[in-house]
């Protein structure tokens, strides 16, 4: 009895010492949309190096062009969480949709820009004016036109707007459809190497694209042994792709094969940072974007509550110091 | 040292390796916990440097739109200043991280202040050149990118906030867990102390104090001392030891009992033969008084009933026998008394010795005859034994120092007491002849004569008898003398009495053994 004493004593102690990372409990099922952008790479890193089977889960991957049907999709029911720009959600939230925000997984403020047709007289910004602009409507696209045009000192009436998928900037720029198109970095690289010299480019600093991890609000809730594993899995792959640069662009461009050309993701991959963040340029881009839509006429509601929209703990709980913003506790 | 001290030292030593790793995990977690202070002040620093940048950032805001209202020159010195400023806060925090994401951050902030540098300065182009639609465009660009650069000096402030928070939080971890380990650690220390005891105590100082009581029990002729079955059922060093002398205890009262079977029929024997001997002795010697007698008797009436037919030469002759004669009968008597003092059963009284010394001195006035001696008696304490044969130690005693002093113009007799602890000492002193001290050890010996028969009669057994009776009651005799100086004889009795007094077969075994 004596001995079965110590032992008690000695044991937490013991236990007290190491700690171990391996997922315990049944392996948890977990489907997410993507919009199959090099802008996802985090997910990839983590599905490539095993991040995501390590920490329990099965994931299965709903692959959409834009993050708009991504998250279509998961508002549909048919996954748990979706990774899109930051547009859909914001247009979401202002529609009252009850989203969670887990965190934003990469910013870059080169993943949009605006090409125009040198034929069709562009030069520089101000040669918009009178122009037809064919932009992806509903997508982060339409933001950014927006914001361009604005700091350009553009009207947005000395313009035409028209919508273009991401399947057709190629086809409908080739055609002479549009006279200026704004597109994703991913698709820039590949219709210069066909169109060259018919085109210029512009880019504005005044704008961040920002990919968010989101998903209905109570499904994340519901969730909480998936969330916390799938976030511990998010910052590995974070930590393998600050150091291991190439190996990850060979993930990605394994993952993205077909879509994307190797080159092509090497030469924006800088543009891109990659981390998972709940911070103040989420938020700010975030109530920026409504504030547009308020004042373009596009919503009237009230500014939705982007702060509550906020799930910090699971973040919170893998890296403490990458939630900048005071949030309330959440159970 | 003794063996328990000795085992003490290694596991002492053990003790002492134990507090070292204590000592040295205390260590570390303490250096650890140094670096994370230095870490914390560090991170202290970034923060106050991010609210720093945040403060210059607003009052920079400020300046813009007082250009943009009253168009002050003044203000355009501000903004170089304050980009300035800014550019060596930045390179000084950037100093201060080595995190990744602290520095994707701050290059956000480096980025966002370089686009609010170049919005500024249009906007500033754009208020000067007058043109409305510049104007808006421009501002709408600096709003966008004082926003970008108020949102990323949130995010940095609260990033560096964040750190410091954790940071603080692993420095209270740290001690934390220093003073469990500490804790547990002392602990151990005590636990491991009294195992150690406990187990040195049960299995080392426990057997050996037993196997030292047994030992000292056979040592004091205890043989029924038994190790079993505390130690001789143990299989170790100890147990083997136990049986060993188990084994050797058993032996040894085996061969106890027949030495004692042997030793008392030898005694038997020898007790036997020594009584057998005395009365031997005593018949052959109280047989030889009748002839002698005889022999005396005739020779005395020989020469008073011939007187007048002997010459003087027959005369002479006859005396010499019959001197001879009674020297013998005095010899005999004195082997007989000799024996009797042997054999003879004490009948204990408690004894004046006073009395018994003043007694004996007036019966030998007579051996006085010119009242020539100085006799002393002091003080003589009373002692525990048989009354005749003190007395008969007084007179040799005394007589002796008669003899042996007669020679001396001025004879001196004292007679003393003196005790110690544990007997009771009596003198007789003379300044007789003396003797050499050589030869003391004869002195009390039967029939042994320092001095020649033509110089003092006697039969030599007088102090042969004092010892024999001194020893029976338990006492020792012995003295000290110088050559023509005088002789003390001393006789020691014991004070405990009868403790320590010989029967006559204890006396006859000792005597002849």
């Amino acid at each position: 009895m004596k001995w079965l004493y110590l032992l008690s004593l000695i044991t937490p102690l013991l236990s007290s010492c190491g700690g171990n990372d391996t997922a315990t409990g049944p392996r948890l099922p977990l489907t997410i949309a993507e919009f199959s952008q090099p802008a996802a790479a985090l997910l990839y890193v983590a599905e490539a190096r095993g991040y995501l089977s390590g920490a329990g889960l099965d994931v299965t991957f709903r692959p959409f062009n834009v993050g708009k049907d991504a998250l279509k999709d998961t508002l549909d029911g048919k996954s748990d969480l979706a990774i899109t720009f930051q547009t859909p959600v914001v247009r979401n939230l202002q529609e009252g949709i009850p989203l969670g925000i887990l965190a934003s997984i990469m910013t870059s403020s080169r993943n949009n820009a605006l090409v125009g047709l040198r034929e069709r007289g562009i030069a520089k910004a101000g040669d918009l004016r009178g122009k037809k602009i064919g932009v992806t409507k509903g997508t982060s696209s339409e933001f950014f036109l927006s914001v361009f045009l604005a700091t350009e000192g553009i009207l947005p009436k000395d313009v035409t707007t028209v919508h273009v998928t991401p399947g057709d900037f190629e086809k409908t720029l080739a055609a002479g459809d549009v006279d200026a198109l704004v597109l994703f970095a991913s698709y820039r690289t590949r219709i210069r190497n066909t169109m060259g010299e018919r085109l210029v480019y512009f880019s504005s600093d005044a704008y961040n694209d920002i990919v968010i991890l989101t998903g209905l609000r109570q499904i994340i809730l519901n969730k909480p042994d998936a969330i916390r594993r799938l976030m511990t899995a998010l910052s590995k792959a974070q930590d393998y792709i600050e150091n291991n640069r190439d190996d990850s662009i060979a993930i990605v461009a394994r993952r993205l094969a077909g879509k994307f050309e190797k080159a092509n993701i090497d030469e924006d991959w800088d543009s891109y940072r990659f981390a998972l963040r709940l911070d103040h340029i989420l938020l700010g881009n975030m109530r920026s974007e409504s504030d547009w839509y308020a004042a373009s006429g596009l919503f009237r509601g009230a500014t939705p509550d982007f702060k509550g929209a906020l799930v910090s703990e699971p973040l919170r709980a893998v890296r403490a110091a990458s939630v900048t913003v005071q949030t309330p506790r959440q159970p | 040292m003794r063996v328990g001290l000795k085992l003490l030292v290694p596991q002492l030593l053990q003790f002492l390796l134990l507090l070292l790793v204590c000592g040295m995990i205390v260590f570390n977690l303490y250096t650890e916990y140094e670096t994370l202070s230095r870490s914390h002040g560090r991170m202290e620093t970034r923060v106050e440097l991010a609210e720093r940048l945040k403060s210059m950032r607003a009052d920079n805001v400020l300046r813009v739109l007082a250009y943009a209202n009253r168009r002050d020159p003044a203000q355009l010195h501000g903004f170089a200043r304050y980009e300035e400023e800014v550019s060596v806060i930045l390179t000084e925090y950037a100093a201060l991280t080595t995190e990744n994401e602290e520095r994707l951050l701050l290059d956000t902030v480096a980025d966002a202040q370089q686009r609010i540098t170049e919005s500024r300065t249009a906007l500033i182009n754009a208020i000067d050149s007058g043109n409305a639609m510049q104007q808006d465009a421009a501002f709408q660009r600096w709003e966008i990118h004082r926003r970008l650069l108020d949102a990323s000096l949130n995010d940095l402030a609260g990033y560096a906030l964040n750190r410091l928070r954790a940071a603080v939080n692993r420095v209270d971890a740290q001690r934390a867990y220093a003073l469990t380990i500490a804790a547990y650690g002392a602990l151990a220390f005590v636990l491991l102390i009294m195992l150690g005891t406990h187990f040195v105590r049960r299995y080392v100082s426990l057997p050996l104090e037993r196997l030292t009581t047994a030992i000292d029990g056979i040592a004091r002729g205890d043989l029924s001392l038994n190790m079993q079955p505390e130690l001789a059922g143990r299989r170790d060093e100890f147990g083997n030891i136990a049986r060993a002398f188990t084994n050797m205890t058993v032996r040894l009262k085996d061969i106890h009992s027949t030495l004692e079977d042997r030793v008392q029929k030898r005694t038997l024997q020898l007790d036997a033969s020594v009584k057998e001997l005395e009365a031997f002795a005593y018949s052959v010697s109280h047989d030889l008084r009748v002839p002698l007698r005889a022999i005396d008797g005739f020779s005395h009436m020989l020469e008073q009933r011939y007187r007048e037919q002997l010459d003087d030469e027959a005369r002479r002759l006859i005396g010499v026998v019959r001197d001879n004669s009674q020297k013998m009968g005095r010899l005999i008597d004195d082997i007989l008394a000799f024996s009797r003092m042997g054999r003879q059963e004490i009948t204990w009284n408690t004894v004046d010795m006073n009395a018994l010394a003043q007694a004996a001195a007036e019966e030998l006035a007579p051996h006085d005859k010119g009242r020539r001696f100085e006799l002393q008696i002091g003080t003589l304490p009373s002692a525990q034994g048989n009354n005749a044969m003190l007395r008969q130690v007084w007179i040799n005693l005394i007589s002796n120092a008669i003899k042996f002093s007669s020679p001396k113009a001025h004879p001196k007799i004292e007679i003393g007491a003196c005790r110690d602890d544990q007997e009771q000492v009596y003198y007789v002193k003379d300044n007789g002849v003396g003797f050499d001290m050589q030869y003391a050890s004869k002195l009390f010996g039967v029939f042994q004569r320092l001095h020649g028969v033509d110089e003092f009669e006697g039969t030599g057994i007088g102090l042969a008898i004092v010892k024999r009776i001194v020893s029976r009651h338990g006492g020792r005799v012995w003295a000290e003398a110088q050559l023509n100086e005088g002789a003390t004889l001393y006789f020691a009795l014991p004070l405990a009495g009868t403790q320590g007094a010989e029967t006559p077969d204890q006396y006859y075994l000792k005597e002849n053994a």
